[in-house]
């Protein structure tokens, strides 16, 4: 074969069960068709062909697939996907994760990760280079993200080895419990760290040092420079560096749209008790990832004498802000961080785990939870005392949080009396913090993303509003140069959400970063086209890589056919078709459930989907060169 | 006529100040895209944008006396 340039042509296939490890070799064609990331984990799950898979048991394949840029010299590319199929939905589990793990694997010479199986007894998987061992992680096993780490790097006598890894609430299985790496980047939905603890699968330990050939390393440098140069001036890559997500909170709030409450009210009267400027009171340190000059981690600490929170374990973004504050009625930033440090121990998700408080909130304040089924727990709105307490129970699956661990709508199910109505959830997985209601497109994410709600299944509203709105510049070469309004959703806005989908799922299989790249941030397309070809020495085009990010699209849906996801389960929650209570938007903005559902109906049209069952068509199959899934 | 303009988190850079606090002055009424050009803000970067604790869209008139509060564009995180 010749030899690979710009990626490693090499897929590493562990099985847990019989313990074998082979590396099966790929060629170009593999990656000029799949790329990277969804791109080849849908490939691996595809191939499977496995519907009808328990998601906790052995046969569910994980795959861990770094993006065909991530270990080069590519800026904001330290991208990773992983994927299953997902405990908390049945639907297809993806989730990515930044940091500095995935390009050590790309540089230890492995393009992905396939993981089938269930080991007998805990282990962990030590990747240096080529070599590939399965070793014991019985002294490991129970102990939460910072110390396996530290165990690890202790074992393997390197400080230098990225872990990837699950804490408590992956063993424990917790159907949101993610996948941690670096301690403070996070695989965070959809359960992927539950599917890990299925397989008794600690952590996989990395370490790489071989460069990766690329074509022309110049043009990288180039590019790499021009992106560092613009990222201090840029105004949203500057915004990010300066004030992190974060800055969100009072923003949203202002706008009359920041959930509160269980999404009861769009304005939180304390919003700036839980602002960026409070939260930058204990800011340390801003952290990155890895050839990325942006920098918009927050790295936190808190010292007083009745509460600590490490700095290792990172700050919160704007969604764990919203989901442990406004979202629970609690406007205290210690607490929240505190809390947001907790979920990373732990390795739980931190939107789900804030929308099963929430919701666990709601009901005990209607009378449908009582004191007894709480555990003597007061779960009323803005109680600061239940927090902590609640997430280590759920963690640890102890009493109602052996309830809420499954997630709100399987917990809805088990209560009953209505408690229904105050889950808002798509697919099984709890609605991220940003209101459809002001902006439609994000609605339409929501109901037809394919791992459930997913707030970054497509690009935002707002950059796509005025002729030289930030995503109507940056997109004009897409054929998106016309402006949509933010609340529209005729065919202007579902052909938006269709291609910047496409184009989602392109950087996902990159490797880039949403809020490195364009619309959200400052590398253009045409530079992320150049990075491509100075990688690989291929002579491609936006055209071609968009068709890629189709492609794997296209994957995402069949996937979802198979596991029976059909038109109905595209919905959602009844909360968004009625008005925003409170603030500038009091009464307004309720979605007109008749034109959301054409909305999805075209959208399924112009994709080229079963209007029922969501399969592509044979031509699109044929013309997507996924033909083997016909 | 004069308002008052409060400049929030990132968009504190288009003020003289750390508060983000500017008094605007122009000799006639002026839209919200008028003063968002006069304070040199690039198109699209204000994206919630409140007179008087009123959310209003770049179009809205201003009065004298008049308080706009910016916040900047944002989504995902």
């Amino acid at each position: 074969m010749l030899m690979a340039i710009g990626y490693n042509g090499k897929i590493l296939h562990v099985d847990l069960t019989t313990k074998e490890i082979r590396v099966e070799e790929q060629p170009e064609e593999f990656y000029r068709k799949y790329l990277g990331g969804p791109g080849i984990g849908l490939y691996y799950l595809l191939k499977e062909d496995l519907p009808k898979v328990d998601p906790l048991g052995p046969e569910n394949p994980l795959v861990f697939a770094p993006g065909l840029l991530t270990g080069t010299m590519s800026p904001c590319v330290p991208r990773y996907t992983v994927m299953c199929k997902s405990p908390l939905t049945g639907a297809l589990g993806k989730s990515e994760a930044g940091g500095f793990w995935a390009p050590q694997l790309k540089q230890a010479g492995f393009d992905a990760i396939v993981i089938k199986g269930k080991a007998t007894e805990p282990v962990y998987l030590w990747i240096e280079n080529s070599k590939v061992e399965i070793r014991s992680a019985e002294h490991i096993w129970g102990t939460e993200c910072g110390e396996a780490e530290a165990l690890i790097r202790r074992d393997l006598e390197d400080q230098r080895v990225q872990v990837a890894l699950i804490g408590p609430a992956g063993e424990n299985q917790v159907l949101y419990a993610g996948i941690s790496n670096g301690l403070s980047h996070f695989n965070g939905r959809n359960g992927l760290g539950a599917v890990m603890g299925s397989k008794n699968l600690k952590a996989i330990a990395v370490r790489g040092t071989q460069a990766i050939p690329v074509a022309d390393a110049a043009k990288m440098k180039e590019i790499f420079k021009w992106v560092g140069q613009e990222t201090k001036t840029h105004p949203l890559s500057s915004a990010l560096n300066k004030y992190g997500t974060p800055a969100g909170i009072t923003t949203v709030n202002a706008g009359g749209s920041l959930p509160t409450n269980n999404w009861q009210e769009g304005v939180f009267d304390k919003a700036v008790d839980i602002g960026v400027e409070k939260l930058n009171e204990y800011l340390v340190e801003k952290g990155g990832c890895y050839g990325c000059a942006i920098r918009c981690k927050r790295v936190i600490e808190v010292k007083k004498i009745n509460l600590k929170v490490e700095r290792r374990y990172g700050g919160p973004e704007y969604e764990t802000i919203a989901a442990f504050g406004s979202n629970c009625g609690i406007s205290n930033i210690e607490l929240v961080c505190k809390a947001n440090e907790l979920c990373n121990r732990y390795g739980m998700d931190t939107i789900s785990a804030g929308m099963a408080i929430s919701f666990a909130m709601e009901c005990y304040e209607k009378g449908i939870l009582t004191n007894e089924e709480t555990n003597g727990l007061e779960l009323r709105f803005g109680n600061e005392e239940v927090l902590l307490p609640l997430l280590e129970k759920i963690a640890n699956r102890d009493g109602i949080g052996n309830l809420l661990a499954n997630g709100t709508k399987h917990a809805a199910q088990k209560i009953g009396q209505g408690s229904e109505k105050y889950i808002l959830e798509v697919k099984g997985q709890e609605i991220p913090m940003h209101d459809p209601r002001v902006k439609t497109g994000l609605g339409l994410q929501y109901a037809l993303a394919f791992n459930g709600a997913d707030h970054w299944f497509a690009q935002h509203d707002p950059f796509f509003t005025a002729k030289d709105s930030f995503g109507n510049q940056s997109m004009a070469l897409l054929g998106l140069s016309d402006p949509v309004g933010a609340t529209e959703l005729g065919f202007g806005k579902v052909r938006l959400i269709l291609y910047t989908s496409y184009l989602v799922f392109l950087y996902d299989m990159l490797g880039a970063c949403a809020l490195g790249f364009v619309a959200r941030s400052v590398v253009p397309l045409k530079k992320a086209v150049e990075l491509v070809e100075a990688a690989t020495g291929w002579e491609t085009s936006l055209w071609e890589l968009m068709k890629a990010g189709e492609r794997s699209h296209a994957m995402g849906r069949m996937f979802n056919s198979n596991c029976g996801i059909t038109k109905k389960d595209d919905k959602l929650p009844a909360r968004f078709f009625k008005p925003i209570k409170n603030g500038p938007l009091d009464g307004k903005m309720a979605i007109d459930e008749k034109a959301f559902q054409e909305a999805v109906d075209l959208y399924y049209e112009m994709a080229g989907w079963d209007t029922e069952n969501g399969k592509l068509s044979r031509g699109k199959l044929f013309e997507l060169d996924l033909q083997w899934l016909i | 006529m004069q308002v008052y303009v409060k400049l929030n988190s990132s968009l504190k850079r288009y003020s003289s100040n750390e508060e983000g606090i500017e008094k605007i002055q122009n000799p006639e009424a002026m839209s919200v895209k008028q003063l968002l050009y006069k304070l040199n803000i690039k198109h699209g970067e204000a994206a919630v944008i409140l007179v008087n604790e009123v959310l209003v869209d770049e179009s809205a008139k201003i009065e004298d006396g008049s308080i706009v509060e910016l916040y900047p564009i944002f989504g995902g995180g």
